[in-house]
């Protein structure tokens, strides 16, 4: 009898056993079940689990396929991962992971090259998926939430990373949803990573990116996080069409976030009501181009940031579209400022005064954040006119746009146009009609 | 008469009131509150975790950090003139402790906020063990730290970041020169 054989004859009397005790698989199989199934495949082999709970932990160090036939639960109560991947080409689908100790171990742990990791559903305690020194992987559509039942109330720096890559290059984490963890997807020392069409909610950060080269974070969307993508100490990175909406929850929270980033490009990005939009410091030679800042507290700040260029951008409804200290050297030239009245003399659609962006304020927060109370007070305003010093120094927009960038305004138009349109149309009827019956009253 | 004693009463109570305010001036560690708290140089959340710092200077302002790299820059970008007291944690049992009577263990290999690899510990012996535990790490005390390169993780392995930067800025500006 051949062995693949044998192990067909295996799941087809475990199938059985499921089918005749129904009451016996949510008891939960005797623990190794599920590690037998895997030691006794060959390599290569698909293996299908039927219906069930299981209980981990797995570790799978051959490349094998594992679907399932059903719903199966994995659930893991020790301190190891629930699954730890170590050989390559390992491909998992459609498990659903409860993860209930806190622990440092990851829930699923990759330490292989070429693993595809689709459909899971993972509760976790500790962190979500982690790769470390892992290359060429792929996490697909898996929803990655915390489990709340043993540790409802933890604070922030207690919870872990949905997916957290360490050293680990050209990855594809794809259509992902993540939620109520520390960092949505955390990247250290990690290069080329692609990072798209993910959801990240109610996290600290949604993207955040340490020490890495040539990621690129393309069609997320984040909010109610702490920050939406927090790009730290990287360069040739790629931040594109993006959705970032609500971070406001924390005095520190904001849209996307730039520190010590150079060579990158931001372009397509939507931040809206956030605390601040946009946050750049201490970063260089990045191409910010054609994002919509709308409705934020601050639209955009910069503190000690040179060289970077931004054009394009829409700043509208921020309650402070810019503040900007010590970052005289930018090229901040046509943007749509919608608070800023500009004169346009020669019709080329460009605004022929200078918005200038005073640093006052900055500049005496930062010495005394307690003045912060003072924000927008007619005093302090007051005290900005008169400040007018060093001007030249000043971040400055020398050819503010009259009109938002042609498309963003197309975008913009249609968006209002039909259910406010028909929704004015029939409040308009019921007034009509309400002032036609019931008339209105003579004194 | 009267006058001379009213004022007297008001320079007599002046005083008090500035001593009583000098007197109030303590330069101790105060908690981190994840809400609120973020590191002053990287902008990152402070942990409340063993990997927090702060500093307190002469007029009293707390800067906090999320990582002791992080209060090392601030050192190199404000100088130490106005610093007062310097705080660290030990990793085990988070209570502050003066940075200059830790030890510390340093990995390029070991897991920390920003990456620098440095962990404080109240004393030499919980250093130790923490590093024979790992089976690498350096024991370092404050005065090593001085000499300390401060590489973070990625900077080991990518040694010309700094003066790539460095080129493509003055690049910029013979660029800026020319329009």
């Amino acid at each position: 009898m051949s062995f693949s054989r044998m192990l067909g004859l295996f799941v087809s009397i475990i199938f059985l056993i499921n089918l005749l005790l129904p009451g016996y698989h949510v008891s939960g199989q005797s623990p190794s079940d599920l590690q037998v199934m895997i030691d006794d495949a060959m390599p290569e082999e698909t293996i299908v689990i039927p219906t069930g709970s299981y209980e981990g932990p797995l570790v799978i160090n051959k490349p094998l396929t594992i679907v399932v036939d059903g719903d199966v639960n994995l659930v893991n109560k020790s301190k190891d991962p629930a699954i730890r991947i170590t050989a390559d080409s390992v491909h998992i689908k459609g498990l659903s992971i409860v993860d209930i100790s806190a622990k440092e171990s990851a829930s699923i742990l990759i330490e292989a090259d070429h693993v595809v990791i689709e459909n899971l559903n993972i509760r976790t305690a500790s962190y979500g998926i982690r790769l470390d020194d892992a290359s060429f992987n792929e996490i697909l559509n898996s929803e990655i939430v915390w489990e709340s039942a043993v540790t409802r109330d933890a604070k922030l720096s207690a919870k872990r990373n949905g997916i957290d890559l360490f050293e680990s290059h050209d990855n594809r984490l794809f259509g992902n949803t993540i939620s109520d963890l520390h960092d949505g997807i955390y990247l250290e020392s990690s290069d080329r990573n692609l990072v798209e069409d993910n959801q990240i909610y109610r996290s600290r950060y949604g993207v955040h990116c340490m020490y890495t080269d040539g990621t690129i974070i393309r069609n997320n969307v984040g909010s109610f996080n702490i920050t939406g993508a927090m790009v730290m100490a990287v360069r040739d990175v790629e931040v594109a069409n993006n959705y970032f909406y609500k971070q406001n929850e924390s005095v520190n929270s904001q849209g996307i976030l730039l520190f010590d980033a150079h060579s990158s490009h931001f372009y397509d990005n939507k931040v809206e009501g956030n605390r601040v939009g946009f946050y750049i410091e201490l970063s260089s030679d990045n191409m910010i181009m054609h994002n919509q800042v709308k409705q934020n507290f601050i639209g955009i700040q910069l503190i000690e940031a040179s060289t970077n260029h931004l054009s394009d951008n829409l700043f509208s409804g921020n309650v402070i579209e810019a503040e900007a200290r010590s970052s005289a050297n930018n090229n901040v030239d046509g943007n749509f400022w919608d608070s800023f009245r500009g004169i346009d003399l020669n019709g080329d659609g460009r605004s022929e005064i200078t918005n200038a962006i005073n640093p006052f304020f900055q500049t005496i927060v930062k010495a005394r954040p307690a003045f912060q109370l003072f924000f927008q007070s007619p005093g302090m305003i007051f005290l900005q006119e008169m400040f007018q010093s060093d001007r030249q120094q000043w971040m400055t927009d020398h050819s503010s746009l009259m009109e938002p960038p042609a498309d963003i305004q197309d975008e913009l138009s249609s968006h209002a146009d039909a259910g406010t349109g028909i929704m004015g149309v029939f409040m308009l009827m019921v007034a009509i009609t309400t002032i036609f019956y019931l008339g209105v009253r003579r004194s | 008469m009267k006058s001379k004693y009213v004022r007297m009463m008001i320079a007599f109570s002046l005083v008090t009131v500035l001593l009583v305010g000098c007197g109030e001036k303590k330069y101790e560690a105060v908690a981190v509150n994840e809400a609120v708290d973020k590191c002053d140089i990287c902008n990152m959340q402070v942990n409340d975790d063993g990997f927090a710092t702060q500093l307190i200077t002469e007029e009293g302002k707390v800067y906090k950090f999320d990582d002791l790299g992080c209060m090392n820059e601030w050192k190199k970008k404000n100088g130490t003139d106005e610093i007062i007291n310097e705080f660290v944690r030990d990793q085990e049992t988070r209570e502050w402790i003066h940075a200059d009577k830790a030890y510390y263990a340093y990995d390029p290999s070991f897991k920390s906020p920003m990456a620098y690899g440095i962990i404080s510990f109240k004393d030499k012996q919980s250093a130790e063990q923490f590093i024979g535990e790992q089976g690498v790490g350096d024991l370092m005390s404050w005065s090593d730290l001085s000499s300390h390169t401060w590489l973070r993780n990625k900077d080991n392995m990518h040694m010309p970041m700094g003066n790539h930067e460095e080129k493509a800025h003055e690049e910029y500006k013979a660029l800026d020169k020319h329009s």
